[in-house]
């Protein structure tokens, strides 16, 4: 069943991308519905459905990246078969721990989001129950607490989506990395040893500091939701019933001020390793080319073709990820400021959380520059990959047949820029764009309409800046999907050149040798 | 293969025929039961292109095929013959048709040297030749 659903990628995509903008229409009819019902119900909606959109889309590029596993999982399998019929001995390697748990994160992520929509749903009967004259001090502490609990439980949604890709990402670098190793040295022993095709038990081993930045944002996230949202829950019935102490009062205040914040600082550590796992991924395409042509040296003696050199945009993603981190961590220190203006009672709070709030896209907006850039150069590096592939598993077969080498094929094209599929990242900087519109004006709005009294304006903008900004942020999420799914047909195809290409050369070995 | 197939023909020109040359070199390169499949996928890939996509990368394929040296383009002349007789008869004669337009580009003696070349690969195999006369008069 899994199997059938992730091969569905295109469509969650899709599917995901249509929730958020269904809601940017909501969000246009509760601003001409500012008043009534429809404001309390839609008002609530706008606060979870536009993140279960986010939610799908996120699963979208996790079904996608569990295609790419699979394939360079059937890819390595495959020529293991081959290389076995020549006499290797392959050794059983034990797999990390995240191969089994990414895809279980990603499938448990959506779930969680859906009970924050059940959550949601209760908490749009309480408030409609509220706005029809229930005055009771219980409907009202049952609004408070699912209202405090709807936001974080989708948190912990987002934590496992993200950590689940992370660890995605985590699981493809581990078995890329074992055959960018392993092919050029087996294929070497065929060649030049057949009767000693020992296999070495190597394991690629993803860089520590990233499994522990994934776990490290995971857990930031999951904080959210205990203790801050569990213990507020709690308090506020304290609260609500007139009987809560001073220190309560002050959790609560200080949890008000940070709580979004803090979740928004475990998402961008999120992609902050995220944008480091595709540059390791980045390196292992590269090695790949590099490992396979110095092999063919090795063995003609002739000076191997140097690889490209690493494109100019590859070095800046490093900047962008850290740019987007130390930005979040800035509004952290910002909101911990707004708690302590807010807890003297000084109007500077309110200026504080004026900034803050819109500004958390802007956050966003760096780190998701950074992973579109990285994923430009990966798809760059694919269609480098898929060229050379062939002509050099068609060298290895020449060497083993003791034909002529085939003469070196030209560069693909003069223009490195021309194989990086631009309008795929430009989609991504529109997202960005979109969603920055959503910060700087809006900010301004906000001082400019408390200045000058109006309201009703602020709250217009208000009620349809949150869904204008998802539809921004979906959009990034859209167009990166677009990325992976380009990149499940490259996988594909390297599948079908290497198994093909390790079979050849095996057959005509066990020939050579039969004879 | 589809996947790999939509990525070529979705290549700049100037790539496209490059990624070509190299998978064919590296067919040519196969066993001669691999090499029949391979290029059966390479076919069925091809039909699920959209149809002007298709025509062209079967144009691109057969240019690129008739640049390589003597074996390895008869033997995959042979195997596109052998591999013709397993796909699906639409997929064949739609491949075929693509072939018959690439070479009517061609001036006629390598168009006619083609064609005999094809010609004697069916009769080699005792396989009904296809009428390549009436295709291209259909073309015209």
């Amino acid at each position: 069943m899994l199997d059938n659903l992730t091969k569905r990628y295109k469509a969650t995509l899709i599917f995901g991308l249509s929730i958020v903008v269904i809601s940017l229409g909501l969000g246009i009819w509760r601003m001409v519905n500012l008043n009534g019902l429809i404001d309390v119900v839609l008002g609530r909606i706008l606060e979870i459905i536009p993140l279960l959109g986010l939610g799908f889309l996120k699963l979208g590029i996790g079904f996608a990246i569990i295609v790419i596993v699979k394939n360079i999982s059937a890819t390595g399998e495959k020529a293991t078969e081959s290389f076995a019929k020549a006499g290797l001995q392959p050794q059983k390697t034990k797999e990390p721990f995240y191969t089994k748990f990414f895809p279980i994160s990603i499938i448990s992520g959506i779930l969680v989001e859906l009970v924050a929509t059940g959550v949601m749903i209760a908490w749009i009967i309480t408030g409609a129950k509220i706005y029809n004259g229930d005055a009771s001090v219980e409907m009202a502490i049952a609004n408070e607490v699912l209202h405090i609990l709807a936001v974080p439980i989708e948190g912990i949604g987002v934590a496992l989506l993200i950590g689940g890709i992370a660890f995605g990402l985590a699981t493809i670098i581990s078995k890329l990395g074992l055959q960018v190793n392993l092919l050029p040295k087996r294929l070497k022993g065929l060649i030049k040893n057949p009767d000693e095709l020992l296999d070495e038990n190597t394991q690629y081993l993803v860089p520590k500091g990233l499994k522990i930045t994934t776990i490290v944002g995971m857990i930031v996230i999951f904080l959210v939701f205990l203790p801050t949202a569990m213990v507020r829950a709690i308090i506020t019935p304290a609260i609500l019933r007139g009987t809560a102490s001073v220190g309560m009062i002050y959790y609560n205040t200080f949890n008000n001020a940070i709580w979004e914040i803090w979740m928004f600082l475990g998402i961008v550590i999120l992609l902050f390793a995220i944008s480091y796992l595709l540059m390791e991924i980045i390196k292992l395409l590269r090695a790949q080319r590099s490992n396979l042509g110095k092999t063919l040296s090795e063995l003609t003696g002739k000076p191997a073709n140097p690889i490209e050199e690493e494109l100019r945009i590859q070095k800046m993603i490093p900047s962008f990820a850290a740019g987007g981190l130390v930005w979040m961590i800035s509004l952290f220190i910002i909101g911990i400021a707004r708690f302590i203006f807010e807890y003297s009672g000084e109007s500077t709070a309110l200026y504080l959380e004026w900034l803050s709030g819109p500004s958390k896209a802007i956050g966003l907006a760096i780190v998701f520059t950074g992973i579109g850039l990285a994923l430009l150069t990966i798809v760059y590096n694919l269609k480098l990959t898929a060229f050379m592939l062939p002509g050099s598993f068609t060298n290895f077969v020449n060497i083993i047949k003791g034909d002529p080498l085939n003469k070196p094929m030209p560069a693909p094209t003069t223009h490195p820029l021309k194989l990086a599929p631009f309008k795929l990242f430009i989609g991504i900087l529109v997202g960005v764009e979109i969603a920055l519109l959503g910060t700087f004006p809006l900010i301004l709005f906000r001082i400019g309409t408390h200045l000058t009294g109006m309201t009703t304006a602020a709250n217009m903008y208000k009620a349809f800046i949150g869904p204008w900004v998802s539809v921004g942020i979906g959009l990034i999420f859209f167009m990166i999907g677009m990325f992976f799914s380009t990149i499940v047909g490259f996988v594909k195809g390297r599948r079908a050149i290497i198994s093909e290409g390790v079979q050849t050369c095996v057959y005509y070995t066990l020939e050579k040798k039969g004879n | 293969m589809t996947e790999m197939i939509k990525m070529i023909a979705d290549a700049p020109q100037e790539q496209q025929k490059a990624m070509i040359t190299q998978r064919l070199n590296m067919i040519a390169a196969q066993p001669d039961e691999q090499r029949v499949n391979s290029v059966k996928g390479i076919m069925m890939g091809g039909f699920k292109l959209k149809a002007k996509k298709m025509e062209a990368f079967v144009i691109n394929r057969t240019n690129a095929m008739m640049e390589m040296e003597a074996e390895p383009k008869q033997a995959l002349i042979v195997a596109r013959v052998k591999a013709g007789a397993q796909v699906p008869a639409d997929i064949n004669k739609k491949d075929m048709m693509a072939i018959v337009k690439c070479s009517m580009t061609w001036p006629a003696e390598k168009r006619n040297m083609f064609m005999e070349s094809m010609g004697q690969v069916f009769n080699k195999l005792d396989m009904p030749k296809p009428d390549f006369q009436a295709m291209m008069e259909q073309m015209k």
